[in-house]
């Protein structure tokens, strides 16, 4: 508890150090508030309902901070920064924003990217009217330390009735010589009325740093926008990743999201989805990918407040090892909420008698005339299926390979940008027994 | 649907049938709780040495303990100083021939058999009357009688009272007591071993099957008290058991806190079914008085094969708070549970179970249906946790919920921890109303409205009630009836 205690105080020392001379007064306000709702909480104990399965312990023992410049990229990483073709790339390096490897001038008709400190310029903008208003620091202290300390992060808007073909691309990377670094990665998003567009936010890491990234991304679908979101982490074996992306959508908007968790020590992400106005649909769906060692946390929070909307959940997990993840969606239906349909499902492939998994589909529900389910297994590959196909010649490592790989790509199916799809695949496969006698079959 | 106004107004005004109060000389600790209290409970149980001390251990780990907050219920501030721990009728009867007139009729009213019918060698049972069931009757604080307890005891089976079975039976009481809800389990259960009075105990030796149901009648009467029982039952090698509970208490303002404690102990292919049909008073409709449930239930499956059944019907409260677990620790074990929780006007549940998978092949089912009607709160709060020697282990759970009416909230939160990759573990839960598709049908047929929806509404919870003893199952059905006709319209 004591280093619970020490470690509110070094972040406040951080805040309070820091020259916020330059930030408009709205903005001081909003961190300034965030601050005090972190120091008022601290970070949460295993009591608390919605952290009590999340071991934080070398995260709120460990006083970090942010990187004074970004260190060098190895060649591997520089390899792997561009995934999607043909998009607008953004790359952050140790939680600085890379002006000279992001492509911030000639976007496409429609799209504007500014960095976080040019947008909190503009009076009156998209960053005054939204940013630190959606996602709550009440409720998540990574929401309000984030809130508190970022200075590196980007706003990106969409026009009214803009739909640019490209993707953008949000790339996250930590190099070798992060240990004890911070990286406060602030994203708003927002998208007008009408506007349909994708992007794609990557997180990577060097192994062996014990760092720590806590993004939040706040998205805003105005009334009738069309958003696609991909979220994809893997970071180095050391590395903690607590992040939050807090969608707002408003009348007829849709949100299409898709995340994928494939390494770190500890990766969390928190999918918030406000659906505000009537005829709102959100469709989620996860996957986490677990080796030894590795702990990863899927919290979905979906707040039906508008009458007629409609949300899906689908997650899947594959844990091998010893190895522990955590499933816990809530369907929250509010009372004026009618003809809501939300349906939430959570499958869960354990590999391992050392392997834990914890799911927790929580229904909520205050309105009645609503159509709400939600379905949850675990369990082990069906020995009557690798019977199968050893009785067919393929070998016990290569059947439970194929039944894998089957179990967990339905969730890749949905990502409807072929490179990305690719490239997630790959991450799959390369987890895989028997990986060479799924890829002939591919 | 549209039942006339004129029943409904009939039927609103008929709220709760047992809320009468026994007038009846009563003596009473002073309120407020503290050592002294806990040694004056022990006194007047005429307890020896160590129930006193294992009562004042549990009490100092109370004092330790905070109030539970993350239940989903809101509940009004308790003032535990104010709450006197122990209430019982003057006059202590010898024998069941010795007890109050008035308290048997106090038994009468509701429906209770007091008294014991010698079975006649060779004459029928004439239809339509109900079969012996063994009961204890707890007044208060203390139980006033048992029934059938010579004819049992021929059999080897202890069904007492648990001040009796603590002057009676230490050796069974001090191997068993707290071995499954340990003292300071929780900040309830802490509370209740400190100041417990009577519950049931029940013995079934080895081999045994109890020939008859056993039954506590739960009553609390007088005002500005807590009911605080305990119920320890425990089947040997190879025992079987059928045991019922059934609660009611008066119309007050105040709300009065029940904080009772049930342990099972089954052995090696041991059967315990437990039902519960809790209809404690659920206080006005503005969510005025009422009783508090907090309740902490546990049945361990010691043995290998044994088997633990709970089945609950709950009207009752203001506030519900209980979760009957199993803890599955012999290989082979069973865990079964039965729910139906029936919320209305602000009545507000949070309930469920926690099946604890430890041994091998480990079976547990979980059928959990809840009604919320009026401005109403539930929750179904379950977890299902596989630990690492479990391999081989099953659950399948369903909860559904139904919602009557636009102000009510039904929740499902169902927890689960698999330590095992040979576990099959699986959960559904849907939420939904009385479609008019259903009523359609129905009414279409010439069934009444109101008819129609204690039809659907008794087709929905079928798969509980089937697992209720018969004559349970008729009497819970009617409890829901009544329970529910005022919601529709």
């Amino acid at each position: 508890m004591e280093a619970v205690a020490e470690q509110k105080s070094v972040y406040l020392q951080d805040f309070q150090r820091r020259d916020r001379s330059a930030e408009p007064a709205w903005w001081e306000t909003r961190r300034e508030a965030a601050m005090q709702r972190f120091e008022a909480n601290g970070f949460p104990t295993r009591k608390v309902e919605a952290w009590k399965q999340t071991r934080l312990a070398h995260v709120t023992q460990e006083h970090f901070q942010p990187a004074h410049s970004p260190g060098t990229l190895g060649s591997e990483m520089h390899n792997r920064l561009a995934v999607v073709e043909d998009a607008v790339r953004i790359v952050f390096v140790d939680g600085i924003l890379d002006t000279e490897r992001s492509e911030l001038e000639r976007l496409p008709d429609g799209l504007r990217v500014r960095s976080l400190a040019d947008a909190l310029g503009e009076e009156g903008g998209v960053a005054e009217s939204h940013l630190a208003r959606h996602a709550d620091a009440e409720a998540h202290p990574f929401i309000a330390l984030n809130t508190a300390l970022s200075t590196q992060g980007v706003v990106i808007e969409v026009g009214s009735g803009a739909a640019p073909q490209q993707p953008i691309e949000l790339v996250h990377v930590m190099t070798a010589d992060t240990g004890s670094v911070a990286s406060w990665p602030r994203v708003l998003i927002h998208g007008a009325t009408s506007s349909e567009f994708t992007v794609v936010q990557r997180y990577m890491g060097a192994d062996g740093a014990a760092y720590l990234t806590a993004p939040v991304t706040e998205i805003i679908g105005e009334a009738n926008s069309h958003i696609g979101f991909y979220q994809y982490v893997e970071e180095g074996d050391q590395g903690a990743h607590l992040g939050v992306i807090h969608a707002t959508l408003d009348r007829d908007a849709q949100l299409t999201g898709h995340a994928l968790h494939a390494g770190g020590r500890t990766v969390r992400t928190d999918l918030y989805a406000n659906l505000d106005g009537p005829g709102c649909s959100v469709n989620l769906n996860g996957l986490y990918l677990l080796k030894s060692g590795e702990f990863a946390d899927f919290h979905t929070w979906t707040r039906h407040h508008a009458d007629h909307c409609t949300s899906q959940q689908r997650f899947k997990g594959v844990l091998d090892g010893k190895s522990e993840a955590v499933f816990d969606g809530l369907i929250h239906v509010a009372r004026d909420a009618q003809k809501t349909d939300a349906e939430q499902e959570n499958r869960n492939l354990l590999l391992s008698p050392k392997a834990l998994a914890h799911s927790n589909p929580r229904l909520e529900i205050y309105a009645d005339d609503v159509k709400c389910g939600h379905g949850s297994t675990v369990g082990q590959l069906d020995e009557a299926a690798v019977f199968y196909l050893r009785s067919r010649g393929v070998s016990e490592d290569e059947a439970r390979g194929i039944l894998t790989f089957a179990f967990a790509n339905e969730m890749l199916e949905p990502v409807s940008l072929p490179s990305l799809r690719d490239y997630e695949r790959e991450a799959l496969l390369s987890l895989l027994p028997g990986e060479e006698a799924v890829r002939k079959l591919l | 649907m549209s039942a006339s106004n004129e029943t409904i107004e009939r039927l609103t005004r008929r709220g709760y049938e047992y809320g009468f109060v026994t007038d009846i000389e009563q003596e009473y600790a002073p309120a407020g709780l503290n050592e002294d209290i806990v040694r004056f409970i022990s006194a007047k149980k005429e307890e020896p040495e160590w129930m006193l001390e294992w009562r004042l251990e549990a009490y100092r780990g109370w004092l330790e303990m905070s109030h539970p907050n993350w239940q989903k219920v809101r509940v009004p501030p308790i003032d535990f100083q104010a709450i006197s721990y122990y209430a019982a009728p003057k006059k202590r009867p010898g024998s069941l021939d010795e007890v109050d007139p008035k308290l048997l009729e106090t038994y009468e009213k509701l429906g209770i058999p007091m008294h014991e019918r010698e079975a006649l060698a060779g004459v029928e049972r004439p239809a339509g009357e109900r079969p012996d069931v063994a009961v204890d009757a707890v007044f208060d604080s203390v139980s006033v009688g048992t029934t059938y307890q010579g004819k049992l005891m021929e059999q080897g089976i202890i069904f007492c009272s648990m001040s009796e079975a603590v002057r009676d039976h230490p050796e069974l009481v001090k191997k068993y007591l707290g071995t499954v809800v340990p003292r300071k389990d929780n900040f309830f259960a802490a509370l209740n071993s400190a100041v417990f009075s009577d519950g049931s105990f029940v013995y079934i030796p080895k081999g045994v099957k109890c020939p008859m149901e056993l039954s506590t009648y739960f009553r609390i009467n007088a005002g500005h008290t807590g009911q605080f029982e305990r119920t320890l039952i425990i089947a040997e090698e190879g025992a079987s058991v059928s045991y019922l509970e059934g609660c009611t208490a008066p119309m007050r303002d105040e709300n009065q806190l029940h904080a009772a404690v049930v342990e099972l102990v089954a052995l090696d292919d041991a059967e315990i079914k437990y039902s519960t049909v809790q209809n404690w008073y659920p206080g006005d409709e503005n969510g005025v008085g009422g009783i508090l449930n907090f309740v902490t239930k546990r049945g361990l499956c010691a043995g290998k094969r044994s088997k633990i059944s709970w089945t609950q019907v709950e009207t009752g409260s203001a506030i519900t708070w209980k979760y009957p677990s199993c803890v599955l620790k012999g290989d082979d074990s069973v865990g079964e549970f039965y729910s139906v929780a029936v919320t209305r006007n602000r009545q507000q549940a949070d309930t469920g179970t926690k099946m604890i998978h430890m041994g091998k092949n480990t079976k547990s089912t979980i059928v959990a249906k809840g009604i919320s009607a009026g401005e109403a709160d539930q929750t179904y709060r379950g977890l299902v946790r596989v630990n690492p020697t479990a391999s081989g282990a099953r659950n399948y759970s369903q909860c559904d919920s139904m919602l009557i009416g636009d102000k009510c909230g039904a929740h499902t939160f169902p927890y689960i921890d698999i330590q095992h990759p040979s576990a099959q573990v699986e959960h559904e839960a849907t939420t939904s109303k009385i479609s008019d598709e259903q009523m359609f049908y129905c009414t279409q047929r010439g069934i009444g409205a109101e008819e129609a929806v204690s039809l659907i509404v008794n087709g929905f919870c079928k798969d509980v009630f089937r697992t209720l003893p018969m004559e349970f199952a008729v009497e819970a059905q009617k409890l829901l009836e009544v329970t529910l006709e005022d919601s529709v319209g």
